[in-house]
């Protein structure tokens, strides 16, 4: 009966990361499980909490009530945090196949083909020509998005899963394709999308005249002079705002961006437009380059207007207007309009392309010799790093039944058809009823800081930001299920329900996923148990329970306490550790969705007394709050009948700081009594 | 629906005293829209019953179980086997006060008992409020009174129009917490042009189909299954 | 002269309640209608008045009749089924008895007894067919009566409620037509909205006598106020006993009744006094009033 609801942040997810999972795992303190949630779909986890361009966030439900939860944000918050852990974390291999693939690209499709291949049993050698692995990730992003080390993370964890990586070997000219061909039974090619295009204006071969990917290549390498004066870009992607912002750190004066596209065709994203902008870029729109002149080397680039850039089929066929010209001074000009394979890899081994550059590509990312196979960019064109890992996720899989290999278990296996969320937006009248809660989003450093120097611009949110963050996710999909079975039609759940979600049916109550805000009220308060919230189950009061009671035996204080009150996980980890005090100290998703008898569980392990900590202010369901104060009430009735003293039962709202918190939860705690009992 | 509350934990201690295996039993169909007996209302005077009973330092076990309903036999058998199994020396009812004549009825040497007091047939108007609404008089006069039931509804039951004591407010003088129905009545019949039809309402109604006969039975031969010992026109 | 023959003569008419006592020795309550009999055409013996038990209302009844005094036998309809409202009215005529006020009755709830059963088999309605019946010399299953037809004089109560005045005209006009042949109100006060009321019974045809109940102090008229459905003790009236001092409270509560009497003897057909104990306050208020047998 339980559904199974793909929610639309995972749905966008290239690689199909489970976000929501890794979230929920975020705010019940498994930052172990969320790492092993994400590298389960994506190795290269640790660069893209850095530099995903995080499609999930734009597809978040929560845009329509605020604005999206700060996944990417979240997502560096884990690999940051667990570090160590994943240090030690050695991906279990299926038993070898005998099989043996060579993987020529250490991008970040590379990669991932070559783990998937690895995990299941097969040897695999990545042939790198640079003298480092990553691909684009370490050799043209720029490092102030993007610390190497970030990439060496993620990269050590493939080599621990037996992938090895060979760098300084170019394929094409240090070995030849038909040697890997011979060796190997399979060879992938992830080779990226390597060189810059140019343009066929005069001008274009004067000094100080660079092509973007060469410019970031030696900027990354330390190898790019300071700039001085005046910097043009021409181009209106993602990678000329890289290069903008890397000439601004290289010193230049005055660094503009000019794009073919209007502001709103740019293909930038818009963050990268602003935080560009912020450090002193400035960007003309709809100018296409005529002609760089100057004395040998370049001074000046003259445009012309663009009038369109698509035409009406959406292809790329700009239009000019040549009486419209502006000419702008320039000591550099910088080329970031594209980029193209380098195929040198498969010189002379008699593979078709389809157009000169182009390899071709067949079903099952084949290439037309038998036994290769394409990955990433170099087949897809340019994207984004998640994407080239569904790529090299596609291929592995390709590849492994290519050799009669079955995937191991932990292999992320890709749909072959897009990923459709089962649930669309929020209803309107659902949102409308909902609270507004701030978006927590990623420290920035202040522009002026930025610009000065190479240091990473973005920070990592602290724990208690990234618990935050994690609140506000609703679990989408994972919400109030009925047992047709069980409901008696009695409308509680529809009368209870906050956000006017449930309703009762021909045969049974229902709570539609897509409207479902999963607060659990309806699953505390219906009378015939038949309805389970899929986000917190019944059971999960008991569960967590004992384990607290195994920690502390015969614990006499229990302390129920909702996960985001918790401003780090300490407070429960040093109760792990033995040296917390002598109580049971129960975590929760969420107080309000407590029943009666859940509050009532600790008194039938012997506690004596009950302390309730909601999350208080910090509550993304507001709306439950008063009848969280009735559900207390009545338990505390039911437990003073069974003779328990009147402060057995207490509640405190707030947020948990730290360990010593525990003792303000204790002294200001609100002890509660049963409600006037209600006439007959 | 029957409506019914459960009763002090006091009282249910009181009664279970001199057992120590209790099966408390609900029903997850009028018990548990009236809040009072659904299978989350016996999980929680289950646990009432064991907190109390490890603060009293007493053995007690306490066992669960939700049938659908209890009103039928065949839904007693259910719990009958559930008492077997658990080796329940009481069965502890949360349905209402049918299902507990109905365990009675069929197990001539377990002990039950009613842990919730029967109130009314009603309706559950709004979270945590329900109405008596009808009184199973036997004899329906709500053609007559335009749908509204003086019989359950008016505190003294009358039948010919509201005694002298309605309060300013509308509300009855015995209880102003519910209106006077007979204004409600009147109101109603003005609107839909109904006032000869409470004329014509039976001024001295036939209790003898009411509770107040003998203990009703109904007994349909058109749907009745012959058996050797029940021939056609038995109606015992 | 008696109540039937004030009425059936057109007098204007004149009776007071007296209340039975919680016990056996009706010594006491016998003085009190001795005293007040010269003074009015019948006395009425309340039934369990708001449901606070009583030595019951038939038997004082007998006993005023013994003394030659005029009662009118208060039947409610809350403590007997119809076997025991015939009974029991059989009973009454066979000691003379025959003018009757029948009422619904006070809930228990009320009273001081809140916890007993009520019986509501018949309503009044009922009662006063049951009245006719017994009249036309059948019991209500039918079977005729071995002394042939009674000779009940029905009379009911009505509450000239402003608020509520559509259904207890309603009720009123049930009331005649089952038989019902004088009424006595509930306390009036509010002379105007009486007014309205009796412009409105008066097409009944049926002689109306207006409750008149003295206010001892202003808590009483504002427990009335809060507490008595259908009854409203006017601003005017409650100011007029909070400014008067203690001492001279009993002569303004008098004079406050002999003025309601003289504004309403008008409109209606009788009066009703409701002393509450105070007897003899009563008759100054009719005398005040100017109000005598005729
Ligand atoms: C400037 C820039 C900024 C970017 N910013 C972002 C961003 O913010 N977010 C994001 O998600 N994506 C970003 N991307 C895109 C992302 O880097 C790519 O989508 C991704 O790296 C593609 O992966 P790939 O494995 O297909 O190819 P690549 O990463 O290009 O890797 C290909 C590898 O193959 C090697 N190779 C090629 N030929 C041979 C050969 N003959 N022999 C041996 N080795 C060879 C290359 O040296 C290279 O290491 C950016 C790209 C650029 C250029
Ligand atoms: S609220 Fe959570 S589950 Fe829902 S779309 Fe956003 S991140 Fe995904
Ligand atoms: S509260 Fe439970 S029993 Fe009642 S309608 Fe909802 S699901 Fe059904
Ligand atoms: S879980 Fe919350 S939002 Fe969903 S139906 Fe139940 S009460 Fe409504
Ligand atoms: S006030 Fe209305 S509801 Fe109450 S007893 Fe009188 S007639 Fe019935």
């Amino acid at each position: 009966m339980a559904q199974d609801v793909l929610p639309p942040c995972h749905a966008a997810c290239p690689a199909l990361t489970d976000t929501r999972e890794y979230v929920r795992a975020v705010a019940d303190g498994r930052y172990e499980d969320a790492l092993d949630i994400l590298l389960a779909a994506n190795p290269m986890s640790a660069v893209c909490g850095r530099i995903c361009h995080h499609p999930c966030e734009e597809a978040c439900r929560r845009s329509s009530v605020d604005s999206p939860v700060s996944l990417r944000a979240i997502k560096r918050f884990v690999t940051d945090a667990t570090r160590e852990y994943r240090s030690h974390r050695v991906p279990g291999r299926a038993p070898s196949s005998g099989r043996k693939v060579a993987v020529v690209g250490s991008g970040p499709a590379g990669l991932a083909a070559a783990l998937d291949l690895s995990l299941s049993g097969v040897d695999v050698v990545v042939y790198e020509r640079d003298e480092r692995p990553g691909g684009m990730l370490g050799a043209t992003i720029p490092r102030y998005r993007l610390p190497y080390e970030v990439v060496e993370e993620d990269i050590d964890d493939i080599r621990r899963a037996g992938v090895e990586i060979k760098t300084g070997v170019e394929i094409g000219t240090d070995i030849g394709l038909q040697d890997l061909c011979r060796d190997y039974d399979a060879v992938v090619l992830a080779l990226g999308l390597a060189e810059s295009r140019s343009l066929a204006v005069p001008g274009v071969d004067l000094d100080g005249v660079h092509l973007a990917i060469d410019f970031l290549r030696r900027a990354r390498a330390g190898g790019m002079e300071r700039l001085n004066g005046s910097v043009l870009v021409v181009g209106g992607g993602n990678v000329a705002m890289d290069v903008a912002r890397t000439a601004v750190r290289l010193g230049a004066e005055d660094v503009t961006a000019v794009a073919l596209e209007s502001v709103d065709e740019m293909p930038a994203h818009k963050w990268e437009i602003d935080e560009a902008h912020e450090e002193g870029v400035k960007i003309i729109n709809s100018y296409g380059p005529v002609e760089f002149t100057g004395d040998g080397r370049v001074a000046e680039a003259v445009f012309r207007r663009c009038t369109r850039v698509f035409d009406d089929g959406g292809r790329f066929a700009p239009e000019y207007d040549d009486a419209d010209r502006i000419s702008l001074p320039a000591d550099t000009v910088v080329l970031a309009i594209g980029q193209s394979a380098d195929t040198v890899a498969i010189k002379g081994a008699g593979i078709e392309e389809s157009a000169p550059g182009r390899i071709k590509a067949g079903p099952g990312a084949r290439t037309s010799a038998d036994g290769v196979f394409l990955a990433g960019e170099v087949m897809t064109g340019p994207g984004s790093a998640v994407e080239a890992v569904a790529s090299g996720h596609r291929t592995a899989a390709a590849v492994l039944e290519y050799l009669g290999v079955p995937p191991a278990p932990l292999v992320h296996v890709m749909p072959s058809s897009p990923a459709v969320p089962d649930i669309e937006d929020i209803p309107e009248d659902v949102r409308g009823r909902m609270s507004r809660i701030a978006r927590v989003s990623s420290p920035m450093r202040s522009p002026a800081a930025r610009a000065a120097s190479f240091e990473e611009v973005e920070g990592t949110l602290s724990e208690a930001e990234a618990r935050k963050e994690a609140a506000r996710c609703v679990a989408c999909g994972l919400g109030a299920e009925v047992d047709p079975d069980k409901c008696v039609g009695c409308y509680t759940c529809v009368r209870i329900c906050p956000y006017g979600v449930a309703t009762v049916g021909h045969t049974a109550a229902e709570a539609p996923a897509e409207a479902c805000l999963t607060c659990g009220l309806c699953a505390a308060e219906c009378p015939a148990a038949a309805i389970s919230l899929q986000r917190f189950g019944r059971g999960l009061v008991h569960e967590r329970l004992a384990r607290a009671l195994e920690l502390n035996p015969g614990a006499r204080v229990a302390v129920l306490l909702c996960q985001n009150a918790l401003a780090s996980r300490r407070f429960l980890t040093s109760q792990q550790a033995g040296n917390g005090p002598p109580a049971a100290i129960v975590p929760l998703p969420c107080v309000e969705r407590l029943a009666a008898v859940d509050i009532m569980a600790p008194f039938e392990s012997g506690a004596e007394k009950v302390f309730l900590v909601h999350c208080g202010d910090a509550c993304v369901y507001p709306e439950g709050r008063g009848r969280f104060e009735q559900t207390v009430s009545r338990a505390a009735a039911l437990l003073k009948a069974a003779g328990l003293r009147d402060d057995a039962l207490n509640v405190w709202f707030g947020r948990i700081e730290s360990e010593q918190d525990l003792e303000r939860i204790y002294a200001d705690s609100t002890r509660v009594g049963p409600r006037e009992a209600a006439d007959r | 629906m029957i409506v019914g509350q459960q009763k002090s934990l006091d009282d249910i201690w009181r009664m279970i005293a001199p057992f120590s295996r209790v099966l408390v039993v609900g029903c997850n169909e009028c018990m548990a829209a009236a809040h009072a007996g659904g299978e989350a209302e016996v999980a929680e005077l289950a646990s009432a019953l064991r907190i109390r009973a490890r603060n009293e330092g007493r053995e007690l076990e306490v066992f669960e179980f939700t049938p659908k309903r209890l009103c039928e036999p065949e839904y007693v058998a259910e719990v009958l086997a559930e008492v077997a199994r658990c080796k329940a020396d009481l069965v502890l009812s949360l349905a209402c006060g049918v299902g507990v004549n109905s365990v009675a009825d069929q197990a001539a040497d377990l002990f039950v008992l009613p842990a919730v007091d029967t109130l009314f047939m009603g309706t559950g108007a709004e979270h945590g409020v329900w109405l008596e609404y009808c009184a199973g008089c036997g004899e329906c006069v709500l053609e007559y009174t335009g749908g509204l039931c003086p019989v359950a509804r008016c505190s003294k039951g009358l039948m010919a129009g509201p005694c002298g004591g309605t309060r300013d407010d509308g509300s009855c003088e015995v209880s102003p917490d519910v209106p006077c129905v007979w204004k409600l009545i009147l109101e109603r019949a003005t609107r839909l042009g109904t006032r000869e039809r409470l004329l014509e309402m039976p001024l001295f109604k036939n209790w003898s189909k009411s509770s107040s006969g003998s203990p009703r039975r109904l007994v349909r031969e058109d749907l009745r299954i012959p058996t050797e010992d029940c021939k056609e026109g038995d109606t015992r | 002269m008696n109540l039937r023959q004030a009425i059936g003569d057109a007098r204007f008419a004149i009776t007071v309640e007296v209340a039975p006592p919680k016990g056996t020795d009706v010594t006491e309550v016998l003085n009190a209608s001795r005293m007040l009999a010269p003074h009015v055409h019948a006395l009425n013996v309340t039934d369990n008045q708001s449901s606070v038990m009583k030595l019951s209302s038939l038997g004082f009844s007998i006993r005023l009749m013994q003394e030659g005094l005029n009662p009118v036998f208060q039947v409610t309809c809350r403590d007997r089924n119809r076997i025991g409202l015939q009974g029991d009215l059989l009973a009454a005529a066979s000691f003379g008895i025959d003018t009757v006020l029948a009422l619904t009755g006070d809930h228990p709830r009320m009273g001081d007894h809140p916890e007993a059963k009520p019986v509501y088999d018949i309503d009044v309605i009922g009662l006063l067919e049951t009245i006719r019946m017994l009249n036309q010399g059948r019991d209500l299953s039918g079977n005729e009566l071995e002394s042939g037809p009674a000779d009940f004089f029905p009379g009911a109560s009505v509450t000239p409620s402003p608020a509520n005045m559509d259904a207890q005209l309603f009720k009123m006009e049930r009331k005649v037509k089952a038989g019902a042949r004088f009424f006595q109100t509930q306390a009036v006060f509010d002379v105007p909205v009486f007014a309205e009321f009796m412009k409105r019974a008066r097409d009944f045809g049926v002689p109306v006598m207006a409750g008149i109940i003295l206010l001892k102090n202003a808590g009483m008229a504002k427990f009335m106020n809060a507490n008595i459905p259908g009854v409203t003790v006017p601003k005017g009236i409650i100011n007029e006993l909070k400014d008067t001092d203690k001492k001279d409270r009993r002569a303004k509560s008098v004079e406050i009744g002999a003025r309601i009497v003289g504004e309403v003897k008008d409109l209606v057909q009788g009066v009703h006094m409701m002393p509450l104990g105070w007897d003899k306050e009563a008759v100054a208020v009719l005398e005040q009033a100017g109000i005598g047998l005729q």
